[in-house]
C-alpha cells in the first residue's frame, strides 16, 4: 500500500493533495481527548493551543513511570459522540481529526469549510498506536476528567491513518455505506421470504 | 477460602485477557488478512491489528485502551461460598485496574463520576452456575464499548425486513445488523446471536456466545449451517473490517436458541470487537491453579 508521509504542522495546504482511501503516517503535534475534555474546552477556550494540530478522539490508557505518563494503549473512540464538539475544533485552529467509525454529515461538511480531513485509525491496533504517539508531554482537565478522560498532547511519530473524508468534502465511508447497502438489499431481495436454511 | 491463591490468580487471569488474544481468535485474523486484496482497505486494516497483537503480547501491555465491560461466567461445586467470591473477584479487578492493566473505565450514570477502581454496582459484571465437578472454572470476557454499542434486537415479524419468524427472518436481522455497525464496531466483528428469549435473557445469552471459540460451530446442524451462510453472505457486503471497504465485516457468528413466549420472538445480535478478549482458568476450591483455558 502507497502511505503518504505526512508531517506537522498540519495546514491545510498540507492536507490539499490527499485523497479519500489513502493511507498517511503522521508526525507532530496530536492532541487526545474526548467528550469530557471536549466539555471542559468549551468552557476554557485558553486552556490549550490547537492551531495546526492533530486531534485524536482517544481515551488512552496512560501510566505514570519515572519519566512522567505514557499511554500503553491508545485506540480510536467512537468519533460520533464527539460530532457536536467538531466545529468548535476546527475553529480554534484543527484541520486533522483523527477517530473510529463514522462521523456525521455535519463534520463531513465543517472539513470541506475548514479545509480539513478526518482520518481513521485502527482500534484493533491500539498498543502499536500508543507507541507511535510516545511520552506525553502535556495534559489538561485530568481533576475534573481523570487519566483516561483528561486531554493529552503528544509528538508523534509514524502514526498510521487512513483518510476518510478530504478536504473537498468527500466521504469514504458513504461511499462504502451506500454500496453495502445495495449488496444488502440485492441479497435480502435474492431469497424468499419463506426460505428455509 | 484462601484468599491469597484467590487474588494471585484472578489477577493473572485479569492480565492475560487484557495483554493477549487466544490463539483461535489470532488465527482466525490471519485468515482473514489471508481473504484481503494486498493493498485493500482490509488487508492494510487487519495488518494493523496484527502488529497490534504482536506489540502487546511482547511488551505485556493492554490489546485495547477500552477495558470495555468486565464479565466472570464461573461454574462452581454445589454448596461453595459465592459471597466470598465475588469479594475476590472485586478485589482482583481493583488490583488489576491498578496494576494498568485495566483503565478506569466505570462511572457514575448519575454525578458523572468514575469509580477509580472499576468496582461498582453491577461492575463487574458477573454469573455463576452449579458444575458436576469439585473444582472452579472461571471465564472472563472484556467486551469492548464499540461492540457493545451496535447490539440490536429485532422483534419478528418484521415487515421492514421482509423477515418472518423463522430462520431467513433470523439470517435477515444478523445480516441487517453487520451493516448497521459499519465502521462503528471496531472490526472486524464477531456475531453473538440468540434466538427467542425475553429482551434481557436474550442479550446475556447472545454475549455468552462469546465464550465460544471461533470456528466452532453450533452444536445444533440447522444452526451451523445457518452460521456458515451469513458469514459467506457477509463477506459480499463489501463493508470490511472497518468499515472501508473489505471482505472481513466479521470474524465469525455464534448462534444459539432458547425458549421463547408464543407473540415473542425475538432476535437478538450481540457483538464482540476485534480484541476478542476472552481466557478462562480452572482452580481448585482453595484457588490453587489446574490448569488455564483456551
Amino acid at each position: 500500500m502507497n502511505v503518504k508521509i505526512l508531517e506537522g504542522p498540519f495546514t491545510t495546504a498540507k492536507l490539499a493533495s490527499l485523497r479519500c482511501g489513502q493511507v498517511v503516517r503522521l508526525s507532530g503535534r496530536v492532541i487526545a481527548l474526548r467528550d469530557l475534555a471536549c466539555r471542559c474546552m468549551v468552557a476554557r477556550a485558553d486552556a490549550v493551543d490547537l492551531t495546526a494540530a492533530a486531534v485524536f478522539h482517544c481515551g488512552p490508557l496512560m501510566v505514570e513511570g519515572p519519566d512522567g505518563w505514557r499511554p500503553t494503549a491508545a485506540g480510536p473512540t467512537l468519533s460520533a459522540r464527539l460530532d457536536g464538539y467538531a466545529g468548535m475544533l476546527l475553529q480554534r485552529g484543527v484541520r486533522v481529526i483523527i477517530g473510529g467509525g463514522t462521523v456525521g454529515e455535519e463534520v463531513r461538511l465543517a472539513c470541506a469549510r475548514h479545509g480539513a480531513v478526518y482520518l481513521q485509525a485502527v482500534a484493533g491496533a491500539a498498543a502499536r498506536l500508543a507507541h507511535c504517539l510516545g511520552p506525553a508531554i502535556e495534559s489538561q482537565f485530568m481533576e475534573t476528567c481523570g487519566a483516561s478522560g483528561a486531554l493529552w498532547a503528544f509528538d508523534a511519530k509514524g502514526f498510521e491513518a487512513t483518510v476518510v473524508v478530504d478536504v473537498r468534502g468527500h466521504s469514504l465511508q458513504r461511499k462504502v455505506r451506500t454500496a453495502s447497502r445495495r449488496h444488502l438489499d440485492r441479497l435480502l431481495k435474492g431469497s424468499a421470504r419463506s426460505e428455509t436454511v | 477460602m484462601a484468599a491469597i491463591h484467590w487474588d494471585r490468580h484472578l489477577v493473572e487471569l485479569i492480565r492475560r485477557t487484557a495483554t493477549d488474544l487466544p490463539s483461535d481468535v489470532e488465527a482466525a485474523l490471519k485468515r482473514a488478512w489471508r481473504r484481503e486484496v494486498r493493498g485493500g482497505q482490509g488487508a492494510w486494516a487487519l495488518q494493523s491489528i496484527l502488529d497490534g497483537v504482536r506489540l502487546a503480547r511482547q511488551t505485556g501491555v493492554p490489546l485495547s485502551q477500552d477495558s470495555g465491560a468486565l464479565i466472570f461466567y464461573y461454574s462452581v461445586p454445589s454448596g461453595f461460598d459465592t459471597n466470598a467470591l465475588v469479594a475476590r473477584t472485586r478485589a482482583a479487578v481493583a488490583r488489576a485496574t491498578r496494576l494498568g492493566y485495566l483503565r478506569q473505565n466505570t462511572f457514575d450514570p448519575v454525578s458523572g463520576a468514575v469509580f477509580p477502581t472499576n468496582v461498582a454496582q453491577a461492575s463487574p459484571v458477573i454469573f455463576f452456575e452449579q458444575g458436576a465437578r469439585k473444582t472452579v472454572e472461571v471465564r472472563l470476557l472484556l467486551k469492548g464499548t464499540g461492540s457493545e454499542l451496535m447490539g440490536r434486537q429485532y422483534s419478528l415479524p418484521d415487515s421492514a425486513l421482509g423477515a418472518n419468524a423463522d430462520l431467513d427472518g433470523v439470517r435477515r436481522c444478523i445480516l441487517d445488523a453487520v451493516w448497521h455497525q459499519q465502521a462503528c464496531g471496531c472490526g472486524p466483528v464477531t456475531a453473538g446471536v440468540c434466538i427467542g428469549g425475553d429482551r434481557a435473557t436474550a442479550y446475556a445469552h447472545a454475549t455468552r456466545q462469546f465464550l465460544r471459540k471461533v470456528g466452532d460451530g453450533s452444536h445444533l446442524k440447522v444452526l451451523a449451517e445457518l452460521e456458515r451462510r451469513v458469514l459467506r453472505e457477509s463477506r459480499t457486503l463489501d463493508i470490511g473490517p472497518i468499515g472501508l471497504g473489505g471482505k472481513s465485516a466479521l470474524l465469525d457468528v455464534k448462534i444459539d436458541a432458547i425458549s421463547h413466549l408464543p407473540s415473542c420472538y425475538f432476535v437478538t445480535v450481540a457483538f464482540m470487537c476485534c480484541a476478542y478478549r476472552r481466557r478462562g482458568a480452572v482452580l481448585g476450591p482453595s484457588g490453587g491453579l489446574r490448569r488455564w483455558l483456551y
